[in-house]
């Protein structure tokens, strides 16, 4: 794809969104960008209130937790992501996490995730990059897309796409999984024609030999 | 200092105009200070159902650009006391009026009535946008279809990003001997799609057809079911708690089976 077309189809999608995404980080993946390329995009994503982050190493989006120790402790929210882009060598991560008492754990950007706390409606669209748990339904008509896994403490009758950029192993689970569409990465799946049945105790969608399948949850 | 409230579905067809004149009648009728706003521009039809056409002088679009006081567009109903229609231009399109000119419109209506009642167009668009701009409240309508509850949800979820005060909903147009065999949704369904307060719910019935062409809304004469469901919507509307219709086919038959014990059930959950 040209990459004027790309940032044609992109300046539409984030028209949509209406602010969803501003303040956003924004990683770019895909072919290395000219220099020229990269300030087109950076001059777009500036027009929607989102910084291009500069081209580093995987170090610097190690997020410190605060004060536990490695087997768990939830990464400080408020600090993920200046926490990111600040420590540059790593010698400094190491450092910053000993004087707070805990060790550093590696989130990868991916494993942020979106908290909805209300049933999504027909015609609203979430987007995220990380997982999105909804608490409530997502309604037929209602799309929910993001990177990760997808939870829906509810009826989900949308559509449903995990591992949107490519993530096979995204999941999807709902408290009654009847969704409209799946969508796992590339994979695409309706239910079986002619089957009318509701699902009777929570499910789980996953991509298994090239396949959606779904089971019934069990944590 | 009245209540303006928007009469709405998404959908067209399943009976916001018919929803507006009756309910808008029946509050008159309490003795209420009523107005009806037609915001159909182009494609009016309030003025048809409530038999006034023939009356219509000037319209809506006519006062927001100022070629005619508020008060000579407003027809007043011969029959019922203290009820007024405000009707649309029907040769005009939805862009003639713009949302902030409806937000004034309302406000001035709303010094002199305690009700005001916009029927919407069908659609999200401009037309929608206008007939929303000055409620406050919203009463959004359905028929028990999938498709119908579908634009009733996009409806709702418009509704509130726009700040309007908890809308709520009449099913419109239901046929209980479907419910019974399990053809059409029934409330349950609907309503867990939907999740907002219900209002009313009317029966289908062949008298609106023909109370609508003869420009007599039901509540005028009707005694039949309809008639009553949306007198009670009135009522709630006023604040009073009144149990829904049963809707069970009370007919000769039907008391008949209850008799005999051949009571059908609906669906089991």
């Amino acid at each position: 794809m040209e990459l004027d077309e790309l940032l044609r189809e992109l300046r539409a999608r984030l028209q949509e969104s209406q602010g969803f995404f501003r303040g956003s980080p924004v990683y770019l993946e895909g072919r290395p960008l000219s220099p020229a390329e990269r300030r087109l995009v950076g001059e777009l994503m500036k027009e929607f209130g989102m910084e291009l982050s500069e081209p580093e190493g995987e170090e610097d989006v190690r997020v410190t937790s605060a004060g536990r120790g490695a087997s768990g402790g939830a990464p400080d929210p408020g600090r993920g992501r200046d926490e990111g882009r600040a420590q540059r060598p790593a010698a400094d991560a190491g450092s910053r996490a000993d004087s707070l008492g805990g060790a550093a754990v590696d989130v990868p950007p991916d494993d942020r995730t979106l908290l909805v706390r209300r049933t999504v409606r027909s015609g609203q669209r979430i987007f995220y990059a990380g997982n999105v748990v909804v608490l409530g339904d997502v309604n037929p008509g209602a799309e929910v897309t993001c990177t990760g896994d997808i939870v829906v403490m509810g009826r989900l009758r949308g559509v449903a796409h995990a591992g949107a950029g490519g993530n096979v192993g995204a999941r999807v689970m709902a408290f009654r999984l009847q969704p409209t569409q799946l969508r796992i990465a590339h994979y695409i799946s309706r239910a079986p024609d002619g089957v009318d049945e509701e699902p009777q105790w929570p499910e789980v969608a996953s991509v298994n030999d090239g396949v959606i399948e779904i089971q019934a949850f069990t944590p | 200092m009245g209540r303006v409230i928007v009469i709405t579905s998404g959908k067209g067809g399943v009976g916001k105009t018919t929803t507006t004149a009756n309910v808008g009648t029946a509050l008159a009728l309490m003795g209420r200070r009523v107005c009806l706003v037609d915001a159909d521009i182009g494609l009016r039809n309030l003025d048809v159902v409530m038999g006034l056409e023939n009356r219509i002088v000037y319209d809506l679009v006519e006062v927001v650009e100022g070629h005619a006081r508020l008060r000579n567009a407003l027809v007043k109903d011969k029959r019922v006391e203290n009820l007024a229609l405000l009707p649309a231009a029907q040769t005009r399109e939805k862009d003639a009026v713009t949302p902030e000119q409806m937000r004034a419109l309302c406000d001035e209506l709303r010094q002199e009535f305690d009700y005001v009642l916009i029927d919407s167009p069908a659609g999200i668009e401009h037309g929608f946008r206008n007939a929303v701009a000055g409620a406050d409240e919203a009463i959004v309508v359905t028929s028990p279809e999938v498709a119908a509850v579908r634009d009733a949800d996009r409806i709702i979820g418009i509704l509130e990003a726009h700040d309007v005060s908890e809308p709520r909903l009449v099913i419109n147009r239901v046929r209980p001997d479907m419910v019974r065999r399990g053809d059409m949704m029934d409330i349950d369904d609907i309503n867990e799609i939907l999740a907002i307060r219900l209002l009313g719910v009317v029966p289908d019935d062949e008298q609106i057809i023909v109370a609508t062409n003869r420009g007599e809304p039901v509540v005028l004469n009707g005694r039949n079911r309809a008639a009553q469901a949306y007198r009670n919507i009135a009522r709630r509307i006023e604040g009073e708690e009144v149990p829904f219709l049963s809707l069970e086919d009370n007919g000769f038959f039907g008391r008949l089976r209850s008799l005999v014990g051949m009571k059908r059930r609906g669906p089991d959950r």
